[in-house]
């Protein structure tokens, strides 16, 4: 068949199926009807109401599943190269910036005519390298990262992506056996569950997931820090149960933090979701807009910039009235660095700024004594701050 | 070809994310439909449609009309539906079924046809208001009037009243699109 004649008779089949062809046409259609044993089964196919039905139910996306299947690709097409262009255009700055910057800045230790310590020379500490390990439930280790890998159990990975969507049914017992994604220092990872559901992952953080869900809800465990694009389903609620505090949700985009030592928080940008303690108390409903955090045996709710919760997951490290222990936390896990003090006091220093996390390290904490009172001696992946 | 048909494509090649979503809602559907005469499972269906989307995104700057974005997808959709049935053939060692390449070559454009046809047709149900496709789609589903009145909260009357409408449109419409038996009852 000709692409021309292919043209044709679709435009043919579509109008016979309106009743606008004429008996020219239809003669013509006729033909192409009889050309062919298939085609004539394939022609009361095609004009066959329950046969149109059934490909709206099954084919005919709602607007709500369209939306969540592009955002899919969104992640793997437009908004992958806008994470690669940042990258290269990070790389590029630094080679015109950073002379600059070191210029000024010694300029700026002469004027004041301080005792500014030398950061020494050392190898350079890079950012994080997306990258995961998944344990499988019967305590299996796989390393994970860029390269296209079919898991046994029917995942897939690729780009830095770990999909369930294809996973195998699992016999029902299984249902409380779960798999572990563990994000180490210096990674980030995105997780697709068997619902759909977009879990991107940051450094230092584990998330322990049925490959299906079962049961009336759809519950996961989270220690570290994630964003979660949820795939709505009023039947089955999704549980993020994170550090004492459990987050039910009704279809939505949100942030949780749970790093040990930190207080457990949960940063609400799109949708609907109640909090409460894993011990019970009552629920309370978020916001968009709105922060939830655990505070003894409550649960306090204000509002916030959630830009500043969720940019972590769009290359940035966003810091806003942050005092310097909680921003070294956070570079410690993207880097890997150990960090010292020489000097208690400095820990409570503010500062603001938004920094790209695809710098390496020793530009970010330049930028940071610059504005700040403190300073940074780097060695290797230690650094002592006075 | 509709117009501004070519200025999409222009927008699509210089990697504008609205072209590209316009491009997702015209052929996604078709697609899938395409897809599932190859394989069954509406999971591995919706990855292959996917994958489809991503490889034409990362030529998109070869694209200079509809019809090559459109024979790329469906070949991209084929091409995956073939290997993922080969490599199933291998894991579970299948021995049936080896086509043809000219056979297989000439029912892939009447396959292609079909999705093509039934996403024009399509086009009908799309036109609907909101809130009688979401009824429709919902009795599509096999829920009762009663199940769909207290999902939506809306009374029986109501959802009665979409179907109709729905079911009435379609037919003024679909005039020659017949059916053994009316499933959409009560009109």
């Amino acid at each position: 068949m000709q692409s021309q004649e292919y043209e044709r008779i679709k435009d043919l089949a579509v109008r016979h199926a309106q009743g606008l062809t004429d008996e020219a046409e239809e003669r013509e259609l006729q033909a192409w009807r009889e050309s062919k044993p298939e085609r004539e089964a394939m022609f009361r196919r095609m004009m066959s109401r329950q046969q149109l039905e059934e490909n709206i139910r099954r084919f005919a996306k709602t607007p709500e599943e369209e939306e969540q299947a592009w955002q899919q690709i969104l992640e793997r097409t437009v908004r992958r190269e806008k994470r690669l262009r940042v990258r290269q255009w990070t790389r590029v700055a630094a080679m015109f910036l950073l002379p600059v910057a070191a210029g000024v800045l010694a300029w700026w230790a002469l004027e004041r005519g301080s005792q500014r310590t030398e950061i020494q020379t050392m190898a350079q500490t890079l950012p994080g390298k997306a990258g995961a390990i998944l344990v499988l439930p019967q305590g299996e280790q796989v390393a994970l990262g860029e390269k296209a890998v079919a898991l046994a159990g029917g995942m897939q990975n690729r780009d830095y992506t770990l999909n369930y969507r294809t996973a195998d049914e699992t016999p029902e017992k299984a249902e409380t056996t779960l798999h572990l994604l563990r994000i180490p220092r210096g990674g980030e990872y995105t997780l697709v569950l068997a619902d759909s559901t977009v879990v991107h992952l940051n450094s230092e953080t584990e998330l322990r997931y049925p490959a299906h869900f079962r049961g009336k809800e759809r519950k996961v465990y989270l220690r570290g820090e994630a964003y979660f694009d949820v795939m709505p389903n009023a039947e089955k609620p999704f549980i993020v149960e994170a550090g004492g505090m459990d987050v039910r949700v009704y279809g939505t985009e949100f942030n949780v933090t749970a790093y040990e030592g930190e207080s457990v928080r949960t940063v609400l940008v799109e949708g609907k979701v109640g909090v409460k303690t894993t011990e019970g108390s009552e629920e309370v409903q978020l916001h968009p807009g709105q922060m939830a955090e655990r505070e003894g045996n409550g649960i306090v709710v204000q509002e916030v910039d959630t830009y500043t919760y969720t940019a972590w997951k769009d290359g940035k490290f966003v810091f806003e009235e942050e005092n310097i222990e909680r921003i070294m936390e956070r570079l410690a896990r993207w880097y890997n660095l150990n960090v010292f003090y020489a000097n208690e006091s400095v820990k409570n220093q503010l500062f603001n700024g938004v920094l790209t996390r695809f710098t390496e390290v020793e530009d970010i904490l330049r930028v940071i004594e610059q504005t700040a009172t403190v300073e940074f001696e780097i060695k290797g992946n230690t650094v002592i701050v006075k | 070809m509709e117009k501004g048909d070519e200025d999409i494509i222009k927008r699509f090649a210089q990697g504008d994310e609205r072209a590209f979503r316009v491009l997702y809602d015209r052929y996604a559907a078709g697609l899938r439909y395409f897809a599932s005469k190859y394989v069954d499972d509406d999971a591995e269906i919706e990855d292959i449609v996917q994958d489809a989307f991503v490889a034409l995104w990362e030529k998109r700057a070869d694209f200079r009309e509809e019809t090559s974005v459109k024979a790329y997808l469906y070949q991209a959709a084929r091409n995956d539906c073939l290997n993922l049935k080969r490599h199933r053939k291998v894991r579970e060692a299948y021995a049936e079924q080896v086509m043809q390449a000219g056979e297989e070559s000439e029912s892939f454009l009447d396959r292609m046809l079909e999705a093509e046809v039934y996403t024009a047709l399509k086009e009908v149900f799309e036109e609907l208001p909101p809130a009688c496709k979401t009824v429709y789609r919902m009795s599509l589903n096999g829920m009762s009037h009663e199940e769909i009145a207290e999902e939506l909260h809306i009374t029986v009357n109501t959802v009665k009243k979409h179907k109709n409408n729905a079911n009435h449109y379609m037919k003024e419409r679909l005039k020659r699109v017949l059916s053994l038996f009316i499933l959409l009852s009560g009109c």
